[in-house]
């Protein structure tokens, strides 16, 4: 077992407590920040399911430690749910599943996470001239939210870039975020489908994020949107999204609706990567879930459907 | 003694044949879409056409898949159900990723070998091709035409992944193994030099002499494929979709021709047709276009009735290729084969191809009016589906709140021709969509008949998904032009058979009518009708057939004859069923049609209590040569009951009759019309 990773166990359906003490070496390349910017906060997760008799499978992301988060104890409930732990695609999931499941339950995660913030020197990345390796297709390819290959997408693109590689400018980052920043108007209730948004030019701020990966991956830069949650938020949505866009060997976080360019904030708490619904559930018939922060005392409950 | 002889000849007969050689498959699988993998599958693959195939060779189903595409080309090989599968691929691509049924030949190499290990599998010395042929992979105009080429030959291709020479070189080895004649390496080389170096016979074609050649091989025919090579490579992600076209261009035995940026020379496809022709190649009635709207662009022209109107800054708009501005005739048959990438655009050129179906589907799914604002519409759409039933063909049609995303997912996946007519709503996104479902769909016609349905991503998505033709718009159509342009699109398939290309083209000239028509009667707003006949376009094969099976209908229907210059419209007496939606209603004989023409319905005290649709006449004939190119109509009815176009090229008279023609409305009739020739060209004095 890692000392980066506190790992579930698969258990049959009775209730699964699991709890296990651990601290990460903090790793040599880890992006710079002062111990004072550290926080240390402790998050409750509650999922409220509920079955109509099919077999359940519901999948919830859990944080991975890495140069910037570190999951110091964590702990499950999963509430007669059998349970196992996968990695994925370089996310840690826990998949419950629950024959026939019927009436409610509610599945809880809580963890203890220390959290420092990110600031990255963002170097330029050319426009692909053409294919990339394959063994970067799965971060550049198109998926169901990121069309990147749509003509409608391309004509976009092509039509921004081109102008600006003509006066010999070629950094694609640059590109695709000042063409989300002014190509689109930020709106709340903007659409968050990236052909949507480009047919009307409104972008919600998840759209926004969508359109940046949807844009890299289209010029030839391996990226991916990540679910996250912002500890320090008091307000009712704490749920986040980002993207992190690979250069070299690393991955840079990026938020264009939030003005991030390779910097991440201490309270973002990132849960998973790639085109994935938040949960991935099948045969619950109706899901809902808080999340409750706490630093000391004064925890904050909130409700997101 | 007696036997050993015979064998010797039969030995003797078989080395004496030309090359049948080929991957023994009905299946190939090819990993990505690296030219030195696909283009050199498909020239293994090729075979000789069957007699009295127009084809130019016959391919299995060729399908190019890559991680991300597992659902949709599981999809296609459960159709396929295949006994022998050949599966290219680099080595580091899991054998288990895809389940295929049968015996399964792996053909695993790298890229700069595959080429190699694809012509080993598929060649030996007793096949004695005529040629190996040469191409690189960095010139894809080059390799597209060499693969076809070679395919037609029967022979190997080899598609240079790094330096051309030593490519060459591999060619002069295997053709000296398979006692080929020569090698054949179409681009940019010097002959002299490398024949020189090889010592053995090399011929150098430029990708203009392969696609002459190529087009030498289907002399005669009337298909002309068109396709951008510039697509396949470059930035931002060019889908490649030129490098699949080679086994639809094979199956058609359609002439191949390049537009488009780079080697299309900046052609368009009115360019490349016209040049072609006026070289003496041709005739071309069934063109299709291999290519999205950014490596084959469409024109694009203001809104012709806003620019009437003065509209100080009018929309602009794209329009279809092959039709004209001014509203002539629609003479050719076009279709479009766009689709997101070339994996999409393999599995949807197999399905057209080999004629893939699905099980359980049948019939027409009509939605109509979704969002309750075109009543009109509606009306017309109601009588379209009086339309199919009365041919034998089951349909389900759902109208206003009627249609939701459950019906949506549930039935879309069921018919063979979809009618969508309506407010542009997406069918395929999320947001405030009625999203189709996320499983495939059947080789199905999507008719998605509303304003832009072409400029958004559902007929991208259904032709992933696995639908086999999408007709919509690429501007703002009328609900009353937009649903009379369907149903003259489905009385050309029910009532003759016609192909998508022949229906899409005899749907627009019936507007064509409707638009001269509307001048005869003095309506000003024939624009928005001309509009309408610029804005649909097909995607998918001009030569496609109906998609449904229609029966003899059981009400006979409008026809015509004609005899010498006696033109007769026979309007028959029994109408299809009354069709209502708010204030309209329609009633239409079978193959009739209707428009946005009607008349009000007025109570006993005179108030006005509905709307009713005129009736009319639509009505197609071929003339003969000796009518000239512009012949004219005359009837003993007024001038503004009838109205007519003609082609000269296709020799179709299209002739459109409105219901005061008839003795009284409802009645029947047979209706009489002289077709008077072109007068001779008066001789000028000096």
């Amino acid at each position: 077992m890692s000392f980066a990773r506190i790992a579930f166990l698969a258990v049959p359906a009775l209730a699964l407590v699991l709890a296990i003490e651990t601290e990460n070496a903090r790793p040599q390349n880890a992006p710079e920040a002062p111990p004072s910017e550290e926080i240390v906060r402790k998050v409750r997760l509650s999922v409220r399911v509920e079955g109509d008799g099919r077999d359940a499978y519901l999948e919830i992301p859990l944080p991975v430690s890495d140069e910037r988060q570190t999951v110091l104890v964590e702990k499950l409930q999963p509430r007669g749910f059998r349970v196992e732990e996968v990695e994925r695609d370089g996310n840690r999931l826990a998949i419950l599943s629950h024959p026939a499941f019927e009436g409610r339950k509610r599945i809880t995660y809580e963890a203890t996470v220390r959290l420092r913030p990110a600031r990255f020197e963002v170097p330029e990345v050319p426009v692909a001239a053409d294919d990339p390796p394959r063994e970067e297709w799965k971060w550049l390819r198109p998926t169901r939210q990121l069309q990147s290959a749509s003509p409608l997408i391309r004509e976009k693109l092509i039509d921004y870039a081109r102008p600006r590689l003509a006066e010999g400018e070629n950094d694609a980052l640059r590109i695709c975020w000042d063409l989300v920043k002014t190509g689109y108007r930020r709106k709340k209730d903007g659409s968050k489908t990236v052909l949507k948004a480009t047919r009307t030019g409104h972008a919600a701020p998840k759209g926004m994020e969508r359109l940046l990966a949807t844009f890299l991956r289209t010029s030839g830069v391996p990226s991916r949107p990540v679910h996250g949650v912002d500890l320090g938020l008091s307000r009712k949505k704490r749920s986040r999204f980002w993207v992190e866009v690979k250069v070299g060997d690393e991955w840079i976080p990026m938020s264009v609706s939030r003005d991030l360019w390779g910097e991440l904030p201490a309270e973002y708490l990132k849960l998973a990567h790639g085109d994935r619904p938040l949960f991935v559930r099948d045969g619950i018939a109706s899901l809902s879930f808080r999340w409750r922060v706490s630093d000391v005392e004064n925890a904050r409950e909130v409700i997101e459907p | 003694m007696r036997g050993m002889r015979a064998l010797a000849s039969l030995l003797l007969w078989a080395w004496a044949l030309p090359a049948l050689a080929a991957l023994d498959a009905d299946l190939v699988l090819v990993h990505g879409h690296d030219p030195a993998r696909l283009l050199s599958a498909y020239a293994a693959a090729a075979r000789a056409p069957r007699k009295g195939s127009d084809a130019a060779a016959r391919l299995p189903p060729v399908i190019a898949w890559a991680e991300g595409e597992e659902q949709w080309t599981q999809d296609l090989i459960d159709r396929i159900a295949p006994r022998k599968t050949v599966w290219i691929a680099p080595p580091d691509v899991p054998a288990d990723t895809l389940r295929i049924p049968g015996r399964v030949q792996r053909i695993v190499a790298s890229d700069d070998e595959i080429g190699l290990a694809i012509a080993e599998a598929a060649f030996s010395p007793s096949d004695r091709p005529s040629a190996v042929w040469v191409a690189d992979e960095r010139d894809p105009a080059s390799a597209i035409a060499a693969s076809a080429l070679a395919a037609v030959h029967r022979s190997p291709l080899l598609v240079a992944t790094g330096r051309l020479t030593e490519a060459v070189h591999a060619a002069a080895t295997l053709a000296e193994r398979l006692s080929a004649d020569e090698v054949v390496v179409v681009g940019k080389a010097d002959q002299g030099r490398l024949a020189s170096q090889l010592g053995t016979k090399v011929r150098v074609l430029t990708h203009q002499d392969a696609l002459r050649a190529l087009r030498a091989k289907v002399r005669g025919t009337r298909r002309l494929v068109a396709v951008a090579p510039a697509d396949a490579r470059g930035p931002f992600s060019p889908p490649k979709l030129s490098l699949v076209a080679v086994p639809y261009v094979l199956a058609k035995g359609a002439a191949l021709a390049y537009v488009g940026e780079g080697p299309g020379e900046g052609k368009t496809p009115e360019d490349v047709v016209h040049q072609l022709e006026s070289q003496g190649e041709g005739p071309f009635d069934f063109i299709t276009l291999i290519g999205d709207w950014l490596a084959i662009p469409l024109r694009e022209v203001q809104d012709i009735d806003q620019v009437a109107r003065g509209a100080e800054n009018p929309r602009v708009h794209k329009i279809p290729p092959f039709v004209d501005l001014e509203g002539a005739p629609s003479d050719r048959y076009v279709g479009r084969l766009a689709a997101l990438d070339a994996f999409d655009l393999s599995r949807w050129i197999a399905r057209i191809v080999h004629g893939i179906e699905a099980k359980g589907v049948d019939g027409v799914l009509v939605f109509a009016n979704a969002h309750d604002k075109f009543i009109l519409g509606e009306t017309i759409s109601r009588t379209t589906s009086a339309e199919l039933a009365n041919a034998g063909v089951k349909v389900r049609s759902y109208y206003r709140d009627q249609i939701t995303k459950e019906l949506i997912e549930r039935e879309l996946p069921r018919h063979a021709l979809v009618l969508w007519e309506g407010h542009p709503t997406d069918l395929t996104l999320g947001d405030d969509a009625l999203p189709a479902p996320g499983r495939p769909l059947p080789p199905a016609t999507v008719f998605l008949q509303g304003c832009y349905t072409l400029d958004r991503s559902d007929p991208f998505v259904l032709v992933e998904r696995g639908a086999n033709a999408v007709l919509g718009t690429y501007m703002a159509v009328y609900s009353s032009s937009g649903s009379a342009f369907a149903r003259a699109y489905v009385n050309a398939q029910v009532h003759r058979g016609a192909t998508a290309g022949e229906a899409l083209a005899s749907a627009r000239n019936y507007l064509l009518t409707v638009v001269e028509l509307k001048k005869r009667r003095g309506f000003s707003d024939w624009r928005k009708t001309l509009r309408a006949a610029l804005s649909f376009d097909l995607w998918g094969d001009p030569e496609a057939p109906p998609p449904v099976q229609t029966r003899a209908p059981k009400k006979p229907a409008v026809a015509a004859r004609l005899r010498g210059n006696r033109l007769t419209v026979t309007i028959p007496a029994s109408p299809l069923p009354l069709a209502q939606a708010g204030p309209y209603e329609a009633s239409v004989r079978p193959g009739g049609a209707l428009a946005g023409l009607y008349d009000f319905v007025e109570n006993e005290e005179g108030e006005v209590v509905g709307r009713r649709l005129s009736e009319l006449f639509f009505v197609e004939v071929e003339l003969p040569e000796s009518f000239g190119d512009a012949p004219t109509i005359s009837a003993p009815y007024p001038e503004q009951t009838y109205a007519w176009v003609f082609s000269p090229r296709t020799r179709t008279l299209s002739l459109l009759i409105h219901q005061d023609a008839l003795p009284r409305p409802g009645a029947a009739a047979a209706l009489q019309f002289t077709v008077i020739p072109t007068p001779p060209p008066v001789p000028s004095d000096g």
